[in-house]
């Protein structure tokens, strides 16, 4: 509404440009849009298509002589939907999202706040050391934690062998998935805590002083001056950030398929691996196209919830 | 703060209440609470410091020193060993040479066109602006994973796979949206009285463009590009789909080709260094454009 509201206020204060430059505005435009239908628009169009095709590993068939793949309308998504391995990894993906945003989103609260408390020098340190962590490629991370974690000479077996009565000398993290994607959460969150830490300790800084001052005076606890103040004024930030996080990780890849070299065993698989390995591993591009779709439905939720938020703070205007 | 809580009519409170003695009290055991955060602060720099210490460290070991029962947390020989290794591997360097190429051309095309797609945007009003930029938004939430099926077919059938321009126009699919929607940012903040007063003097609409707009948000196309030069050279599962000889393979199908090798085994030195070398480009880059990139990201969240 607001949206409606700003645009048709500006409308009003320049007519002219409005008018005149529409032709030049679709000139400017069109490169984008050849680019978007090309690379975007023409897959997605192609994976709703193989999805809805007949199983066929042979490309051949699908694009040469499109008769010999017959439509066979939503049987893909019933063989999919009633595999129970595609529910068990469904269910591991969810369960995996749920902690990785909760961690990530809880310890990048605490280090905004804590960023916010601290002296400067302090602060300045901790901001350098998140910067370099957050400048690390996914790929680079789950690399140092693999070899962090290694059975042999690992540096956490050994630091965990020292605490008394704990034994971990040659312990194997990846023989366990649980284990395994325990590592993979660390690394995952790891990389998630600066990018929310920073964001969060901007968006606080931007809290008017005497706002806060005025809670504190009032008496409020410094837990209810984080619940009624703090909050509310992050909300906006929170969301985005966590919707984020959501579609980072529900569709988490690099980290484990590195962190199992490239051949990730059954009990690692998160939907996106299970896509992969069956799409482009096996080549059931059809199976995998559906198992895409499916994936791309289970996230549609959230980005429109994304969307109309970015529409609200007037951000997409 | 504590001059501002000084006048006393500033701050209209009850005259027995508890707590009004508590500031002065408080601001002594704010000192010492500060300390303690602060030291909580550094552990977590600590924490969160030592898997990069840990990666540059060990690339400067010699296999000797990785291989001790406990671990050495200062390099007793420091060696270039592992660094020359992987600068000597012809794979490495076919590697870096096409990481380079893919990026960079991505990087640049999307500038381009991203450019007079944000100008449009930020500048005009027109019919189908609002879907152009929902489009726009959407495409960058679409899992980029699911797209790696029908891409990796459509480029087969155009004769693009397993070659660098496929994996550039593939590249299109996030770096394009994501430039248009940074810079339209960054145009909008050029206030429209500039174009206007730029146009009354006889400027024409593309004079506008290149002579205001464009010096203007100098500082905006680098940091837009910066950070799709980031995402491009981290970009690893379409480069893994797209691509299948390792001469043609990107920088991080190195690390992982590097890693599952029985030819290189355990050897962490090595990994590390090629890690180490790998990430370095990036990390320079973002650490120096991280405020401006960062900004472009949230801006409209903190604009609240």
């Amino acid at each position: 509404m607001t949206a409606t509201g700003t645009s048709t206020g500006r409308r009003v204060v320049s007519p002219r440009i409005g008018r005149r430059g529409s032709g030049l505005a679709y000139l400017l435009i069109l490169p984008a849009v050849v680019v978007l239908v090309g690379v975007t628009g023409w897959p997605l169009y192609k994976i709703i298509m193989l999805s809805l095709q007949r199983q066929d590993s042979g490309k051949f068939a699908l694009f040469h002589s499109a008769g010999t793949t017959p439509f066979v309308g939503l049987r893909n998504f019933t063989r999919v939907l009633s595999d129970s391995a595609f529910w068990t990894v469904l269910e591991r993906t969810l369960v995996f999202t749920v902690l990785n945003v909760g961690l990530s989103l809880a310890l990048g609260m605490g280090v905004a706040l804590l960023l916010n408390r601290v002296s400067k020098w302090a602060r300045v340190i901790l901001v350098a050391v998140l910067l370099f962590v957050w400048a690390v490629p996914s790929t680079v991370s789950t690399q140092i934690f693999y070899w962090l974690f290694s059975n042999q000479y690992g540096v956490v077996n050994w630091l965990l062998d020292r605490v008394p009565g704990v034994h971990m000398r040659g312990h194997d993290w990846f023989a366990d998935p649980h284990q395994g994607l325990a590592v993979v959460t660390a690394v995952v969150v790891w990389g998630a805590v600066p990018l929310i830490a920073i964001s969060l300790h901007a968006g606080i800084t931007q809290i008017p002083r005497d706002v806060l001052e005025a809670a504190r005076v009032d008496g409020a606890s410094p837990w209810q001056a984080f619940t009624r103040v703090t909050l509310p004024f992050l909300r906006p930030l929170l969301i985005i950030l966590m919707t984020l996080s959501v579609i980072w990780d529900f569709g988490v890849f690099n980290q484990i398929w590195f962190m199992r070299n490239g051949h990730p065993e059954p009990g690692y698989q998160t939907v996106g691996i299970y896509m992969y390995s069956e799409g482009v591993g096996s080549s059931h591009y059809n199976t995998g196209a559906t198992i895409g779709v499916l994936m791309m439905v289970c996230l549609l939720g959230v980005m429109v919830f994304y969307i109309r938020q970015l529409f609200r703070i007037g951000d997409a205007e | 703060m504590t001059r501002l809580a000084a006048p006393p009519e500033a701050m209209p409170r009850p005259k027995k209440h508890p707590s009004a003695d508590r500031p002065a009290r408080r601001r002594g055991g704010r000192r010492y609470a500060t300390w303690a955060w602060n030291a909580l602060a550094m552990l977590l720099a600590v924490v969160f410091g030592f898997p990069i210490y840990w990666m540059l460290i060990t690339a400067f070991k010699t296999s000797g020193d990785v291989t001790t029962i406990t671990p050495k947390f200062w390099p007793r020989h420091p060696s270039l060993r592992g660094f020359a290794e992987v600068l000597h591997d012809p794979i490495f360097l076919d590697d870096m040479r096409n990481s380079l190429t893919i990026t960079l051309s991505a990087v640049v095309i999307s500038i381009v066109i991203g450019f007079f797609g944000a100008m449009a945007i930020a500048r005009f009003r027109f019919l189908g602006r609002k879907v152009f930029i929902f489009a726009v938004l959407i495409v960058q939430m679409i899992p980029l994973l699911a797209l790696t099926i029908p891409m990796s077919l459509l480029l087969d059938h155009a004769h693009l796979k397993n070659t660098t321009t496929g994996v550039i126009i593939a590249y299109l699919v996030f770096t394009m949206p994501y430039t248009v929607w940074t810079l339209r940012t960054f145009i909008a903040n050029v206030p429209k009285e500039l174009d206007e007063a730029a146009m009354v003097d006889g400027c024409s609409r593309w004079q506008t463009f290149y002579k205001i707009i464009l010096p203007l948000v100098a500082p905006g196309l680098i940091a837009t590009g910066v950070y799709g030069w980031i995402l491009a050279w981290n970009e690893f599962v379409l480069a893994n789909t797209l691509l299948l000889d390792n001469n043609k393979a990107t920088l991080p199908m190195y690390l992982l080709y590097f890693q599952s090798s029985p030819v290189h085994g355990a050897d962490w030195p090595g990994l590390m260094a090629a890690a180490t070398l790998t990430s370095l480009p990036v990390v320079v880059l973002f650490v120096i454009f991280q405020s401006r990139i960062s900004a472009g990201l949230t801006a409209g969240a903190v604009k609240g």
